[in-house]
């Protein structure tokens, strides 16, 4: 559904016809209320059926009118501010929420970049996008308890990401000065610091978001979060939701057969404890309720395992594609 | 001195008496009988507005009167109007919405959901309330709310795929 159906069929609605005598009807329920009352505590109300005179409706006539008119005006200067506020989405929150307060229908909630920064800072690279989950105005249906607590989430991991990163380059740097290292031999290293995030799957009412976290020096490292949310119900997703009762079984043996068919169709590739490895490392035997997840663009769910997980280092983050998602609400 | 609370409520119910009409409306399709639902409402309400505690629940609680009304019009109703979707001419619906352009077929299905749903889409949407007051003026808990909101989304969006095939 989208806004444009909504606000079609919202005229429809107001184009319901009211009856003349509608107005009539109400008035004279109320006044008659109004004696009814009166004559209980002994008083008449001479101002209640004391018809107004010509004037008075003249004049209510004028008021009306300006106010239509004052209304009209207001609502051309909105649209005019709405623009403005558009283009500066990413800017602050103040803007960003602004903008999330436009109505959206048919979207329970949209994923807006609240902190953004590219460039560099003292001994690091920096390119950071952080994401909110921002409730979708009048259209939603998301609590922003809810949303709230996701975004206080991955504002910490980020914020503790970057400040662990840059504490580890210091010390990184120290102990390289320390053990004798030459400004020369620095020759500018910076450490890059990468928090991004990608929309992976957003059909109402799940949405599935990755937040990731890199950084890059001697070593480069990632890590990412995943965050299944079913917003028509505010619960973050698990395996067994998406997947149905046997979802362990499934996992397992998808990755298995999957490790299997990898190795044998590339002999670069190493899992712990499968072909060459099969007697020198432990491996992989269950997934659990803590595994990563995330659902992709064709609605399939995919498990993530971290690096050094299943696998050596140089196989990086390793995903299995394990199935589609089962329809989680309805 | 002038009773403020009741000043209020009359001041409600002369800003509200056509959301309320139209709400009556939409379940009865009949104007007499949303004429019925109208008045018993500002009855209702002129009668029990003492018991309104704060005066900023008060639209809320005019509209919970209304649907009370408009639902006790529907079940008195039930055996005369066919209101499982069993019973719909399937095909007429389609022309109908075909007939007065794709515009409206939005509309036709909102007033097609069960009552439950189209009052919790007619209150958010047409009438603009915030969820919470609409979980007030339904008395149905907000995560009630939101799960018929979203059910009835999700039954819009396939009577409209029905609509189009």
């Amino acid at each position: 559904m989208k806004i444009e159906d909504i606000e079609s069929a919202k005229k429809i609605y107001e184009e319901t016809e009211i009856p003349r005598e509608l107005h009539g009807m109400v008035s004279n329920l109320i006044e008659n209320d109004r004696k009814k009352r009166n004559g209980k505590h002994g008083k008449s109300s001479k101002h209640a059926e004391k018809k107004p005179d010509t004037e008075n409706v003249i004049s209510i006539e004028k008021t009306r009118r300006r106010k239509h008119y004052m209304l009209k005006r207001t609502a051309a200067a909105a649209a005019a501010i709405t623009v403005l506020f558009t283009a500066g989405l990413n800017v602050n929150e103040a803007f960003a929420e602004t903008a999330a307060s436009l109505p959206v229908i048919g979207e329970l909630a949209k994923v807006l970049t609240v902190r953004s920064y590219h460039g560099g800072e003292g001994d690091y690279n920096i390119d950071m996008e952080i994401p909110a989950i921002e409730s979708a105005g009048s259209g939603a249906i998301t609590d922003t308890e809810f949303t709230d607590k996701i975004n206080k989430e991955i504002e910490k991991i980020s914020d503790e990401y970057m400040a662990q990163a840059k504490a580890q380059f210091e010390d990184y740097k120290e102990a390289f000065f320390a053990t004798g290292g030459t400004e020369e031999e620095w020759n500018d290293r910076k450490m890059d610091i990468i928090i991004d995030y990608d929309i992976k799957y957003q059909n109402n009412p799940v949405l599935s978001l990755e937040l990731k976290t890199a950084k890059g020096w001697v070593a480069a490292d990632e890590e990412r979060h995943y965050y299944n949310l079913d917003l028509s119900t505010d619960r973050e997703l698990k395996l067994e939701d998406v997947l149905g009762e046997d979802w362990r079984e499934i996992c397992n043996s998808e990755t298995d057969r999957q490790i299997k068919e990898q190795i044998a169709a590339d002999n670069s590739l190493s899992y712990f404890g499968y072909g060459d490895n099969e007697l020198t490392a432990e491996k992989f035997t269950t997934v659990d309720e803590d595994t990563d997840f995330y659902i992709n663009a064709e609605g399939k769910v995919v498990l993530v395992f971290p690096e050094y997980s299943i696998a050596p280092g140089y196989m990086g983050v390793r995903e299995f594609v394990v199935g589609d998602m089962r329809t989680v609400a309805e | 001195m002038t009773n403020e609370k009741y000043e209020l409520t009359v001041a409600c119910i002369t800003k509200n008496q056509d959301s309320i009409y139209r709400l009556a409306y939409s379940y009865t399709k009949d104007r007499d009988k949303a004429f019925d639902i109208v008045q018993n409402t500002v009855l209702r309400a002129l009668e029990n507005y003492e018991r309104v505690k704060d005066s900023a629940s008060l639209r809320s609680w005019l509209f919970r009167i209304a649907v009370n009304e408009a639902n006790r019009y529907v079940v008195k109703n039930q055996r005369e109007i066919p209101t499982e979707s069993s019973d719909m001419p399937e095909e007429t619906y389609i022309e109908k919405a075909y007939e007065r352009g794709d515009e409206s077929a939005v509309y036709e299905a909102v007033t097609r959901l069960p009552e439950d749903m189209k009052t919790v889409v007619i209150l958010r949407y047409f009438e603009e309330m915030e969820l919470k007051e609409i979980s007030e003026a339904t008395g149905a808990p907000l995560s009630t709310v939101k799960s018929r909101l979203y059910a009835a989304h999700r039954r819009i969006e396939r009577m409209l795929k029905e609509v189009k095939v």
